[in-house]
């Protein structure tokens, strides 16, 4: 995840020694068609010596790969912190931790003067070089999840259809009764199809940081230490007061079944079939 | 390139060189092996340099795709990771958005504070257009002022010495002069910013979009209109704007959950996919 891996200097090692080894081989050999297999080989290992500079990741799991997949991973990307403020992860016998800040600022550029907007931009130049250890901003747009609304109103539906189908099968409904208990049943059709069918979308501002340790505590601790020194950045530069994202809000931030919300995209769906 | 690219590709040069100067001795073969070792020579550099044309090339051809991670994967063409929960398939791509290089702002328009008064105003604009999710990252790291301007110092030395070495020679060319000046004058306006408080940065920016589809190819279909329409949105700044694929497609979906610690291994893993 960070430094470059001692696996990638050792597999490199093997295969540009292999290649040195192979061409040395060859010069001492008579032309001959083992000397031009040897030349050969010797190149291949030197290409595929200097591949392990990018590719280091994949050799491993090339070669075990089953028919068409190569597998990197098979865990989650990562696992949720016990207090729920971070998120964790393990690689190469270190843990990594990382947290996401808010950057709560409200204001429109339409609300703000001239000479506002200029201090606005200055004040981010001075945001962005806040620490020497990486930072990541990063300004989202999410569907809003609309599921529970989506749900009431789909509730509300069932009601005044209900209540239609009642005043239609009496007897001695009135015609304006009918009409009514018609129109609310429409307008709540109309307000579900109207609202299913538009994105509302919501934006979010957070810097997140991460940090490596040797076990999950001291990330978490680095972590933290880093979070806080931002969020007291944060909060001088723009005078407003950031927080740690926990779960759930974190998972919308990472997981895009929580950025595109699952009932929101299948009623899009439905509508566009 | 950076100096680990510089040693791994040196040694795998020096064997293959060392083939190359040997092929006169291989007798029947002297042809083929040298054809072979020039095409190796050209392929470290296709790696080196286009290594995100020749890896989803690879995979296509052989119809391999990857794992990140559970419940994740990366198709052959390697340019979106899906993931597919609940039945639906999420695809998530990733666009580059490197600043264009300010060497004009530099030059003219030093004190000119149009493009700062403008910025936010022309974000809100953007945001507003995009009705789709859709994230815009910035990763960033203050630099060591001391050493950054040294460097300055250092790259405005050497600029002077070869300005005074073409004047003073015989037969001076006036676009070199030209040119010598408008480099001294750039490397001077960023030592005046140093000196006026700010601080440098290494940055990296990248835009990240997820569609939703019933199917894997619908999600795809979908992210790369999403994509388009981002480009479009965002060619209103000055940003090179490019779709990722390959290897760095990997780095930034373990970006979404782990940056790196150090900016040096940052950088050197997105040096050349502008």
């Amino acid at each position: 995840m960070t430094n470059v891996p001692n696996f990638q200097i050792l597999i490199f090692g093997i295969f540009i020694t292999t290649a040195f080894a192979f061409a040395i081989v060859a010069s001492t050999f008579p032309a001959s068609l083992l000397k031009f297999v040897l030349g050969l080989l010797a190149i291949f290992f030197a290409v595929l010596a200097f591949s392990m500079r990018y590719y280091h990741y994949i050799v491993i799991p090339f070669i075990h790969a089953r028919g068409k997949a190569i597998l990197l991973d098979e865990r989650e990307p990562f696992f949720i912190a016990p207090n729920g403020n971070a998120i964790m992860g393990k690689d190469g016998g270190f843990t990594y931790a990382t947290m996401f800040i808010r950057i709560p600022i409200y204001s429109s550029s339409t609300e703000m003067s001239e000479e506002e907007r200029y201090d606005f931009s200055k004040l981010f130049s001075k945001l962005v070089s806040l620490s020497k250890n990486p930072i990541k901003i990063t300004t989202q747009l999410n569907i809003l999840n609309k599921d529970d609304y989506i749900n009431k109103l789909r509730d509300k539906l069932n009601d005044a259809e209900t209540r239609y189908n009642n005043i239609l099968s009496k007897n001695d409904a009135k015609p304006e009764e009918i009409e009514r208990a018609k129109g609310e049943a429409t307008m709540w059709h109309n307000l579900l199809d109207t609202i299913s069918n538009a994105n509302s979308l919501i934006a979010v501002s957070y810097a997140s940081v991460t940090a490596m340790g040797g076990d999950d505590e001291e990330a978490l601790n680095l972590a933290m230490q880093s979070a806080n020194e931002i969020m007291a950045g944060i909060n001088s530069i723009y005078g407003v007061v950031s927080d740690i994202i926990s779960t759930p809000e974190l998972l919308m931030l990472i997981e895009p079944e929580y950025m595109i919300p699952f009932s929101t995209i299948n009623q899009q769906i439905k509508g566009m079939r | 390139m950076d100096e680990t690219t510089l040693i791994y590709i040196a040694f795998s040069a020096m064997a293959i060189m060392l083939v190359l100067v040997e092929a006169t001795t291989y007798g029947a073969f002297a042809a083929v092996i040298a054809v072979f070792a020039i095409i190796a020579i050209v392929t470290l550099l296709l790696i080196n340099y286009a290594d995100f044309i020749i890896f989803p090339l690879i995979t296509t051809i052989l119809k391999m795709r990857i794992i990140p991670a559970k419940n994740y994967y990366i198709p052959k063409e390697q340019d979106c990771i899906i993931k597919n929960a609940n039945g639906i398939y999420y695809a998530t791509g990733y666009l580059t958005a490197n600043l264009y290089n300010y060497i004009f702002t530099s030059e003219i328009r030093e004190d000119d504070e149009t493009p700062l008064v403008d910025a936010p105003t022309r974000w809100e604009r953007a945001m507003m257009s995009i009705k789709f999710p859709f994230k815009y990252n910035l990763i960033v790291a203050a630099q060591d002022v001391q050493s950054y301007r040294e460097e300055l110092e250092g790259k405005l030395s050497l600029l002077n010495f070869k300005l005074a070495r073409e004047m003073s020679s015989s037969n001076p060319s006036q676009m070199t002069i030209d040119d010598l000046q408008r480099q001294i004058r750039i490397v001077q306006a960023r030592i005046d910013r140093l000196s006026s408080g700010e601080k440098p940065i290494q940055s990296l920016m990248y835009i990240e979009s997820t569609a939703a589809g019933v199917s894997e190819k619908a999600a795809m279909d979908a992210l790369s209109n999403q994509l388009k329409q981002i480009q479009t949105v965002m060619s209103g700044f000055d940003l090179s704007i490019t779709r990722v694929t390959g290897r760095e497609l990997y780095y930034l979906f373990k970006f979404n959950y782990f940056i790196p610690t150090s900016v040096g291994d940052l950088m050197s893993l997105f040096a050349y996919q502008k």
